[in-house]
């Protein structure tokens, strides 16, 4: 028997509709997002540091063109049911281990949907917001993050001898 | 709305906006039209951001010329020997290209403004140095540029007003082997106008830090006092209305109506970028202009040049310290190959390649990589990169003119003719460059990949409408008005005689300043 998010699905986008994410898709979506740096093992990365950055990305992405709430809404309904059957552990692995989708037209099934346009997104929202400490000790900087300071307390980047 | 205004002022990038500041700085009821073909790009725009972090996308990127050959709807051409490339070179909207330029802000040197003289080549300018610097001091305030005072460069009598970025870890060692090879290091000039915050998105700077004439602009336009400046977008200029030796307006499509309008100006100032202030000039026939408006001697449009970008790159077996492109914009530069000895074979500024050493970890991540896979990529081979600008030389068979057909933006269509007289010597300075570079990256232990050429690109394109001081050689003046007419200036990187080694905006908001203060003042009297 096929599982709920092996099902097939066209590589379109899915419709936004005109309602607002509801808290519990938020709540879901946002336990996706915690799983990044549980995957990858950046503990000293604390995700609850980001989230005022990711609900800026996820509220900038809910409307206008293109309007991802479609996706969200499908990735929270599939998140759930993954972790609810697989346990969290296994779903993440599922996820972002063992499903690479970085194509459009490679968006075939329910999961391949929340890799490619919701999970993928993530992942560079992570990335970028900080995420990138996780990987190089002292690291201080990256394409995205706000490294900088208006009063120019503290250098930005690593520096080297000459300057 | 009138349709009469002291002055009529095509585009709306960087050149305009310093016109339109020292304008209404001496007068704020002056009365002024500007007048924009593309349309506002939402600036600080969340959405517009995210989807340049995410997705690589850009607001701006629908405006970029369409030059592929064949293409239904190319309205650019390239017919000469060398490929032009103007694809991503130029943004057609309110703001122009400063909406996604990198800021990088540096004066022309000393000798640039006698090139015919000291080489017999190219064009003298009809002034020197001297009478830009000044010009050059208020565009460093105005863009708000950070750099070093005592970094290789033309004299200059203060320092910057914001301080240099520090060079990254990578770019001190890279410093330091510029130094064994005859190179000194320097400090990136960048126009860091309202404080950066390094986010590396200097092509869509999420807090208006980067300058751009669409910030800038609009604080004009939201002032109250300004009472008499405009600006419509949607507005392509086709055509300037002349008199004899005189211009009396412009004519333009409004876009929301569809019709054909007129504005009138007792002044037109053309800040249009260096293809369409040639482009209006040429489309602007009449009795006694047949062939253009100050195209008498066949000048308009001849001598367009730009910059070859040329790099090289290495690679090294490690990555000690997980190196990885911090800033996203280069910090570390040279001037050393910018000087006189240089000038007659074409001067050469270098720079670091600011995308390497390359570590993208979202992309890694997107791919499945582990987290054991990623720390050997991190540790693993490490690459770097040297870039560099060469210097041409305006040659007359290579010009710039209009083809057939109507664009995007409701502007002609544009063809660009540019071929080298000798190639092969012109190519042995970019590959004895290179070497040189090369050197510098392998004295860093990185042995040297293939070397790069890109084909000219649009993006610093100058010299159609050259300044100078006779008709027969040159379509504009000292002043920037057209030779022949007496209130039709143009102020954009048309105007530059030639086009140094270096990046042309902060010369052009030089240019722009002295232009606005000597109308104003001229208003006055």
């Amino acid at each position: 028997m096929t599982e709920f998010w092996e099902e097939e699905l066209s590589v379109v986008m899915l419709a936004a509709g005109d309602q607002p994410l509801s808290g519990e898709e938020v709540d879901v979506l946002w336990s996706l997002f915690s799983a990044i740096a549980t995957h990858w093992q950046v503990e000293k990365i604390d995700p609850e540091l980001m989230r005022s950055r990711w609900l800026d990305m996820l509220g900038a992405r809910s409307s206008g063109q293109v309007d991802f709430r479609g996706e969200y809404r499908h990735a929270a309904e599939v998140w759930k049911l993954m972790v609810d059957k697989l346990t969290e552990p296994v779903a993440i692995t599922k996820l972002f281990a063992d499903t690479v989708v970085t194509k459009e037209d490679q968006a075939k099934s329910r999961i391949a949907h929340v890799k490619f346009y919701v999970a993928n997104d993530f992942i560079r929202c992570f990335v970028a917001k900080g995420g990138f400490r996780g990987f190089v000790e002292n690291a201080r900087n990256y394409t995205g993050f706000m490294g900088g300071s208006r009063f120019g307390e503290w250098a930005p980047v690593r520096i080297g001898e000459r300057r | 709305m009138t349709t009469a205004y002291d002055y009529v002022i095509v585009g709306s990038g960087v050149a305009a906006t310093l016109v339109c500041d020292r304008l209404l700085e001496a007068n704020p009821l002056t009365s002024i039209l500007v007048l924009e073909a593309g349309e506002r790009i939402p600036a600080r725009d969340r959405r517009s951001w995210w989807d340049l972090v995410l997705a690589k996308r850009t607001p701006y990127s629908i405006t970029y010329d369409d030059d592929k050959p064949g293409g239904d709807f190319q309205e650019s051409y390239s017919v000469g020997n060398v490929l032009w490339t103007f694809k991503e070179s130029r943004v057609r909207a309110y703001g122009g290209s400063t909406m996604h330029w990198g800021g990088w802000s540096l004066r022309f040197k000393e000798e640039d403004f006698e090139c015919r003289s000291l080489t017999g080549r190219g064009a003298d300018w009809p002034f020197s140095y001297s009478t830009l610097e000044p010009w050059y001091e208020l565009a460093e305030q105005k863009l708000g540029v950070g750099g070093a005072m005592n970094d290789e460069g033309p004299k200059r009598r203060w320092g910057y007003p914001l301080p240099a970025y520090s060079w990254s870890a990578h770019e001190s060692e890279l410093a330091g082997a510029f130094e064994k090879h005859g190179l000194t290091p320097g400090h990136m000039p960048i126009a860091r106008y309202k404080r950066c915050m390094t986010t590396g998105t200097c092509k869509y700077c999420p807090i208006g830090a980067r300058y751009s004439a669409q910030d800038h602009m609009d604080t004009l336009l939201y002032e109250p006092a300004h009472a008499n400046f405009h600006l419509k977008t949607g507005a392509p200029v086709r055509r300037v209305i002349a008199n004899r030796n005189r211009v009396n307006g412009v004519e333009y499509l409004d876009a929301t109506t569809g019709e054909w309008r007129v504005a009138h100006g007792a002044k037109i100032v053309v800040c249009a970028g260096t293809y369409e202030s040639a482009k209006l000039l040429l489309a602007s026939t009449s009795p006694d202009w047949p062939t253009g408006l100050g195209n008498r001697y066949d000048q308009v449009g001849r001598y367009i040049v730009t910059h070859l970008l040329f790099s090289v790159e290495g690679t090294r077996n490690d990555n000690p310290q997980g190196w990885f492109q911090e800033y996203d914009f280069p910090t570390l530069m040279s001037r050393s190959w910018d000087t006189p000895e240089k000038q007659a074979d074409g001067k050469i500024f270098v720079f670091n390649n600011r995308a390497l050493p390359k570590i993208e970890f979202d992309n890694l991540m997107v791919q499945g990589k582990s987290r054991k896979e990623i720390d050997e990529i991190v540790k693993g081979p490490r690459r770097a990169g040297l870039s560099a600008f060469i210097e041409e030389f305006g040659d007359p068979e290579n010009r710039l003119s209009l083809a057939p057909g109507i664009g995007k933006f409701g502007l002609p269509k544009t063809r660009v003719s540019f071929s080298r007289r000798n190639p092969a010597r012109f190519m042995e300075t970019v590959t004895a460059a290179q070497a040189k570079l090369a050197e510098c990256l392998a004295s860093l232990g990185y042995e040297r990949n293939e070397p790069m050429k890109e084909n000219p690109r649009g993006d610093h394109a100058s010299g159609v409408c050259r300044m100078g001081h006779n008709p027969d050689s040159s379509v504009t003046n000292g002043n920037l008005a057209v030779h022949g007419i007496e209130n039709l200036f143009i102020c954009s990187n048309a105007v530059l005689p030639n086009a140094a080694a270096v990046n042309p905006t902060l010369t052009l908001g030089a240019l722009a300043l002295r232009l606005g203060t000597w109308l104003a003042e001229g208003a006055h009297s």
